[in-house]
């Protein structure tokens, strides 16, 4: 059942996301957030309709946009904020270059070593961005003891 | 492999009744030619000049932008793998016919709307509502096919859509207590227009199918309209060209709730038919005028039917 976010939960999610990648808190300040579950989804505010209103009513699927696949975990949904601008993203993140990024879509292993140190600024283990030609392409999980990362949510062995 | 395009015999005798005498035989040569591919740039994900865009410039392909739709590319080069490329999955353009870009176009909802995507599956029209509105506003998003919603879900995620909520509800009798100001009911239909994309499309076509098709879209058209708000506006299309799908039901919109107005729907430089106001024995209401058809062989498009109904 969808609900809305508990404020005292977005703040510290909101503040998650701030001390994680930099991104400014004020993007925030555009959305509501829901939850469901574990999960919590952003949704673009207006000011006409009382989304309360709707959040009970049977058969409703989905909100907005999935941020968090399990918020108690700060687990981030793969492909959130691909809408935002990669500048706001400061730091935790890597930068692909077209093949990695086909390798990303693959969801074959991209080594470390392979990224020079200037397309990376990593500053501990958890979730990193993935940006490709100044754009976000998704969330990736960095773990310790790990050579490299993976993307193990999108597949698509097609991909050009 | 090529599919060869299979065009029942039926179905060229129903639209000799239908197309002018002297086009019939340009409009079955079109409905046989198969389809420029074409792109809609998602300017949620995307804003720079898209023909730039390295996987283009590499591969030389020629993109040439729609004058009638800006964010509407055709793909003047022979490729085949466009939907498995970065770009595409990273959500920065969508595969899409231009005849199903305009339905959004033409209800052109703005940025305060709170508007109603009844048969919304697959997605694409919305994804064009959302980014039209620029994320903002609401958008209530519905269908009721299950394995269509995954799909639904699927490209308003890939898309980066944030104003959105889904509903999996009958598209008959759906209602959540909210009024629309701008509604899209894109009706699923006998799909006669998509012919040049799917060649076999025709294969179970039948009158019998159309009427089925015709007695659902009369349901939805009559729930749709009444979850309208006063002064709101209603967009129906269909990628199908027999009267029974498009005038006939705007037809008997107009019988069932005369309060309305049909108004004029007019794409510059698109070479659109009027809606058909006598159809065999039929006649239907003479504002139907007002509405368009697109036509294959007028257009090098989809066949499809808009008709824009404004409630008063």
């Amino acid at each position: 059942m969808f609900e809305i976010l508990n404020l005292k939960i977005e703040n510290k999610l909101i503040n998650y996301l701030n001390s994680r990648f930099g991104i400014d808190k004020a993007i925030f300040n555009n959305y509501s957030f829901f939850k469901n579950g574990k999960k919590v989804f952003i949704l673009s505010k207006q000011n006409k309709i009382d989304i309360l209103k709707i959040l009970n009513l049977e058969n409703l699927e989905t909100i907005g946009l999935e941020l968090f696949a399990n918020y108690k975990e700060y687990l981030l949904s793969s492909l959130a904020f691909t809408m935002f601008d990669s500048k706001t993203i400061c730091e935790n993140y890597i930068i692909l270059n077209r093949e990695q990024t086909k390798k990303y879509f693959r969801s074959e292993k991209i080594l470390f070593e392979d990224i020079s140190l200037k397309n990376k600024k990593i500053l501990s283990y958890g979730n990193i961005v993935g940006i490709y030609n100044n754009k976000i392409i998704g969330i990736l999980e960095y773990t310790k003891n790990k050579e490299f990362i993976s993307n193990n949510i999108i597949r698509n062995l097609d991909v050009k | 492999m090529k599919s060869k395009v299979i065009i029942p015999d039926k179905f060229i005798s129903k639209f000799k009744e239908i197309i002018n005498p002297e086009e019939i035989d340009s409009f079955i040569l079109y409905c046989k030619k198969k389809l420029t591919k074409s792109i809609r740039v998602n300017t949620l994900k995307y804003k720079g000049d898209i023909t730039k865009n390295i996987y283009f410039e590499e591969n030389k392909i020629i993109l040439k932008q729609i004058k009638y739709v800006k964010q509407a590319y055709l793909i003047k080069s022979e490729v085949s793998s466009i939907g498995n490329t970065i770009e595409q999955l990273l959500g920065y353009f969508q595969i899409q016919e231009v005849s199903s870009m305009l339905p959004a176009l033409i209800l052109n909802p703005n940025e305060n709307d709170i508007v109603l995507d009844l048969t919304a599956a697959p997605g694409n029209k919305t994804a064009f509502l959302a980014q039209i509105m620029n994320n903002k506003g609401l958008i209530i998003a519905n269908d009721i096919d299950e394995t269509r919603i995954k799909t639904l879900k699927y490209t308003l995620k890939k898309l980066g859509v944030t104003n959105t909520i889904i509903f999996s509800k009958d598209g008959i009798d759906f209602d959540i207590n909210l009024k629309f100001n701008k509604i899209l009911l894109d009706a699923p239909c006998s799909c006669e227009g998509i012919v040049r994309k799917k060649p076999r499309s025709l294969i179970n076509w039948s009158e019998q199918l159309v009427k089925s098709k015709s007695d659902l879209q009369k349901k939805l058209i009559l729930n749709a309209y009444d979850l309208l708000e006063k002064n709101g506006t209603l967009v129906y299309s269909t990628c199908t060209m027999s009267p029974e799908e498009n005038e006939e039901v705007i037809d008997y919109l107009i019988k069932k709730r005369p309060n309305l107005k049909i108004e004029n729907v007019n794409i510059e430089n698109l070479n659109t038919n009027y809606g058909i106001i006598k159809y065999k024995l039929k006649e239907y209401n003479k504002n139907i005028k007002n509405a368009i058809r697109i036509y294959p062989h007028k257009t090098d498009l989809e066949g499809f039917f808009i008709c824009k109904i404004k409630r008063i």
